[in-house]
């Protein structure tokens, strides 16, 4: 009898510590870090600029490991505390990697942790014409936002061509009070008749808000 | 009584085991030795590898420490009558044997002028001293480039024996090469697993490829448009949003990039190792390797390739080299296909020999229960090679 206690005791001891030392080597693995503390960013910060942290859709991101997954980054922005999250009201990610699979996540795992969230640059990521409906949904459960700059990508050409041609409504509302779509030189182009005249108003405030800073 | 039978049993199944146990995938079977018997007299290849061997060895030693390169080196022999003759070790055309190697790196650069960089480099703010080097600082440097220069040597006399193949065939062509390679392999058999990985890295190349290409021409259209609406009224305008707009593509474009360069970079690493590039080097030059090899020679009882390799085989060269004998499409299908119309034969007993001296960390290896003695016995186990190690003192 004493001699199976004795076994069993030795067993568990054993187990435990296999237990303990795998969950140590896992915590060695994958150190929790927030994007707070990889961009060391201060407490008072409200713009978030990630171009530099050369951001990359899921596909990609086995090749390119010294990159940041958007799935990476949705998780480090998790541990974000809630009022640090708040604070943020501009995001910039620019010419990176975002791509359709990319974009989809930013928009629906990403950016509703930044409730405040009022400027949204996202020039030159490689968003395609595919993903008009993903921005229009992301302005239609976001309405913190103010302006999302969408200008270089190919999203730029359907997002045009639907506020021509058709949008809902809401949608239609919601792109014309919001999205920069039209570079300053291209702003007479808002004036024809195809696009309503706030659209071009939006555009207006946009790049005098852009030279005041 | 039981135990004495099971102590004889086991005593006779441990005598039986190779002294190296099967390949990591089917298809290879490790022995202790390459001699077989044909017609009763002893085929000894073993000497043969041990002198392919020998040849990598000399390659490998001037590597640097850190540098995983494999060689690989490859000969054609004839069986006859109970005897065989190595016919060609495969090589170039001014007959130096060729060194197959699986990097980018190897010798392109000569590793000796690296490694005194690197070994000298410490001595730079030492000799800068106004009192210079002490004694035994004096004698250790001294040390240090007298074995340089002995290497050196030894680098230069190499570079006079063998040949390197350093160049490779474009990416999207190793990929080509190797999805035939593995065409036809189904779910649950070996090597589906390389054959997953080959089209994922496939798709990804395609695909990332092709959004390269769409980002130039994105540029190119963006800074066309905006060239367009230059005014002379808003010119400062003008260079300043082409500017920006010249930044934002350049940035992307320079990511894009990489990311094509880090799926090459990975297609070559994974699919285009020391074999395969023998295996291309074989179907390039099947002709006149034929040429030298058949010429006033007998009709041979068997033909053997012997390869032998610095380090032992991985999976993906493991399923390339049996493809290759197996698959009507294969190199060495093909190449025996010519060898037997160069003798006008119908067919011929072809055998893939291979040895390696290096086992790599990570491998996993399978105990081979049973061995074939002789070559007879070697064509009853279709599709499976004898491998064995030749560990070189180092």
């Amino acid at each position: 009898m004493k001699k199976i206690s004795f076994i069993t005791l030795a067993l568990s001891i054993g187990l435990t510590s296999i237990v303990f030392s795998a969950e140590r080597q896992q915590g060695e693995v994958a150190v929790p870090t927030s994007l707070k503390e990889l961009m060391a960013l201060p407490d008072t910060t409200t713009v978030l600029n990630l171009s530099e942290l050369n951001v990359v859709n899921d596909e990609v991101a086995p090749y390119n490991v010294e990159d940041i997954s958007i799935t990476r980054l949705i998780e480090q922005a998790k541990l974000m505390n809630e009022s640090d999250r708040r604070r943020i009201t501009t995001l910039t990610i620019e010419s990176s990697l975002l791509g359709n699979s990319g974009f989809k996540k930013l928009a629906e795992g990403f950016i509703p942790l930044f409730p405040s969230l009022r400027v949204l640059k996202l020039s030159c990521d490689g968003i395609e014409e595919g993903d008009a409906p993903t921005l229009y949904r992301l302005l239609a459960t976001q309405p913190s936002i103010s302006f999302a700059n969408i200008l270089e990508n190919r999203l730029v050409q359907r997002v045009r061509y639907d506020v021509s041609n058709g949008l809902n409504i809401e949608d239609k509302a919601r792109v014309t009070e919001k999205v920069i779509a039209f570079h300053k030189s291209e702003i007479e182009e808002i004036a024809s008749p195809q696009f309503p005249a706030k659209w071009k108003e939006v555009h207006e405030r946009f790049y005098k808000l852009q030279e005041a800073h | 009584m039981n135990r004495k039978i099971i102590f004889f049993l086991l005593l006779l199944f441990a005598l039986n085991l190779p002294t190296f146990a099967g390949g990591p995938e089917e298809g290879w079977l490790g022995v202790p030795n390459l001699n077989f018997f044909h017609k009763g007299k002893p085929l000894e290849f073993t000497r043969n590898h041990m002198q392919l061997a020998h040849l990598e060895k000399d390659v490998s030693d001037i590597l640097p420490a850190n540098t995983p390169t494999n060689i690989v080196f490859v000969s054609v022999s004839f069986v006859y009558e109970g005897q065989f003759k190595q016919e060609y070790i495969v090589g170039g055309s001014s007959g130096f044997p060729y060194a197959f190697e699986s990097g980018w790196i190897s010798l392109v650069n000569n590793p000796v002028l690296e490694e005194v960089q690197t070994a000298i480099r410490p001595y730079a703010p030492l000799l800068q001293r106004q009192e210079g080097l002490d004694g035994g600082e004096r004698q250790k440097l001294l040390g240090i480039c007298q074995m340089l220069a002995e290497k050196e040597r030894s680098f230069q006399l190499l570079m006079k024996r063998v040949h390197f193949q350093e160049s490779h065939p474009p990416i999207r062509d190793i990929l080509a090469q190797s999805e035939a390679t593995f065409a036809g392999v189904r779910e649950g058999t070996p090597g589906y697993a390389v054959l997953q990985d080959l089209r994922k890295d496939k798709e990804a190349f395609e695909r990332e490829s092709v959004k390269l290409d769409n980002t130039n021409s994105d540029a190119h259209t963006a800074l066309e448009q905006a060239g367009k609406k230059m005014k002379k009224e808003t010119v400062q305008e003008n260079l300043k949003e082409i500017e920006e707009i010249t930044k934002a593509h350049k940035g992307h474009i320079a990511r894009q990039s990489k990311t094509v360069d880090n799926i090459s970079s990975k297609v070559v690493a994974t699919y285009w190792h020391s074999e395969q590039r023998f295996l291309h080097y074989i179907r390039l030059q099947a002709a006149s390797i034929l040429e030298k090899i058949t010429q006033g020679k007998e009709r041979p009882y068997a033909v053997v390739i012997n390869l032998h390799s610095r380090f032992d085989i991985c999976p993906v060269c493991s399923h390339s080299l049996v493809r290759s004998c197996a698959m009507s499409s294969g190199a060495l299908f093909e190449f025996k296909k010519a060898l037997c119309a160069k003798f006008e034969m119908e067919d011929v007993p072809f055998f893939l020999l291979a040895s390696f001296r290096e086992k790599r960390e990570k491998s996993q290896y399978t105990i081979g229960t049973s061995i074939p003695q002789s070559l007879e016995e070697l064509t009853k186990f279709p599709g499976v090679f004898p491998l064995m190690q030749i560990p070189l003192d180092k």
